[in-house]
């Protein structure tokens, strides 16, 4: 098994090109990831870049999450750790602000318990959150499975990168040397023919 | 550094005036430059290397040493982010005033398990460097095997074709 394969970029369907056209944008060409290049746009002014590139973000994210653009593990693993980080504060930050008031000590009345639609939704907040939070680090976990062993290290690699660089020099003068007497025989092939040619045009006399 | 809206071009323009004529006859163009350079006022190096964590003042919590088992210590550190996280909610709850610590250590370990992914890129490249060159070489021995077939079938056409001609 190829050891570099997970690593690749793999793009499973580009049909998706034609349907970006509809914001009305000339000049415009999708290319592999929103983290390597961005659209180059032409004639429009600064407002509407800015409106397109947050669209083309959005268009990427949707890309990305149903999967007709798979990223490379690594990046995919960075995404997966700022994601962690986003729902972790996205977990105390909520919790913190639409939790009930809660009784501090006797000394003190019970707080007003107003039945708002608010806290009927409020009692399964933490849970959901707290599995989301757990799927993402459980996702995580997958995902490093997935990646590829380092077998050997620097060196073992830029040694079978020197062979394989000395095998193709081999192979590539191998191919020269063929093609030339390939170009070569053809070359006389085309002589032979042409003389040939001559000859039967010679030999056809009119009558 | 002199600033103008629309500058002049460098002065050393006149040394190309012969430059069709004679292309040996103007300067050649500095070579490439090495180590650090001055770009727009900003240091720029040529030498881009992952600056380690010590460099960034962030203490390292996985092991360092030769060859590390990157999966091994993403897993222990994704554990030990959960619990970290876990601690910060019963800190939140019982003893609330101590959060900044908590959240110190959770912006630690992100830090940590970022660098240990961005050491794993160079590997990422060479990896892909050697895929690269197998597809390279597999392409040119089937062009090498293809070549080899058409002239087989071009010797054996032209052979034939001597053998009609003589046969008449």
């Amino acid at each position: 098994m190829n050891p570099a394969l997970p690593y690749l970029l793999r793009v499973d369907s580009l049909a998706w090109l034609g349907s970006l056209i509809p914001f009305g944008i000339t000049g415009c060409g999708l290319l592999l990831t929103k983290r390597f290049v961005r659209i180059f746009v032409v004639r429009l002014g600064f407002a509407h870049l800015f409106v397109v590139s947050s669209l083309f973000d959005l268009f990427c994210e949707i890309w990305v999450v149903f999967g007709f653009l798979k990223m490379d593990i690594i990046s995919q693993l960075q995404e997966q750790v700022n994601s962690i980080a986003a729902l972790a504060f996205n977990t105390f930050g909520t919790l913190q602000r639409d939790a009930p008031p809660v009784r501090l000590s006797p000394n003190y009345p019970e707080p007003p318990a107003n039945p708002t639609e608010d806290t009927a939704n409020f009692a399964d907040q933490p849970k959901l959150m707290s599995a989301a939070l757990v799927k993402a680090a459980k996702q995580f976990d997958a995902l490093v499975a997935a990646l590829p062993s380092s077998e050997g290290g620097e060196e073992a690699q830029l040694r079978r990168i020197a062979e394989l660089q000395a095998e193709n020099d081999a192979v590539g003068q191998e191919l020269q040397k063929q093609l030339e007497a390939a170009e070569k025989e053809l070359k006389q092939v085309q002589e032979l023919f042409s003389q040939a040619a001559d000859n039967c045009l010679n030999l056809k006399k009119p009558d | 550094m002199a600033t103008a809206t629309y500058p002049p071009p460098p002065p050393y323009y006149r040394l190309y005036k012969d430059y069709l004529q004679n292309p040996k006859s103007a300067p050649e163009p500095p070579p490439p430059i090495e180590g650090t350079y001055l770009c727009f006022g900003g240091n720029y190096t040529t030498d881009d290397v992952l600056p380690s964590l010590e460099d960034q003042g962030v203490r390292q919590l996985y092991s360092k040493g030769p060859n590390i088992d990157f999966k091994k210590e993403l897993r222990s550190l994704n554990r030990e982010l959960q619990l970290h996280i876990l601690e910060l909610a019963d800190v939140l709850v019982e003893r609330p005033s101590q959060y900044a610590r908590r959240v110190e250590e959770i912006s630690l370990m992100f830090k940590n398990l970022h660098h240990l992914l961005n050491s794993l890129r160079p590997h990422q490249a060479r990896a892909t460097l050697i895929h690269i060159l197998e597809l390279q070489i597999q392409r040119r021995k089937q062009a090498l095997e293809d070549i080899k077939r058409r002239r087989e079938e071009a010797q054996r056409l032209l052979k034939e074709s001597l053998g009609t001609l003589d046969g008449q």
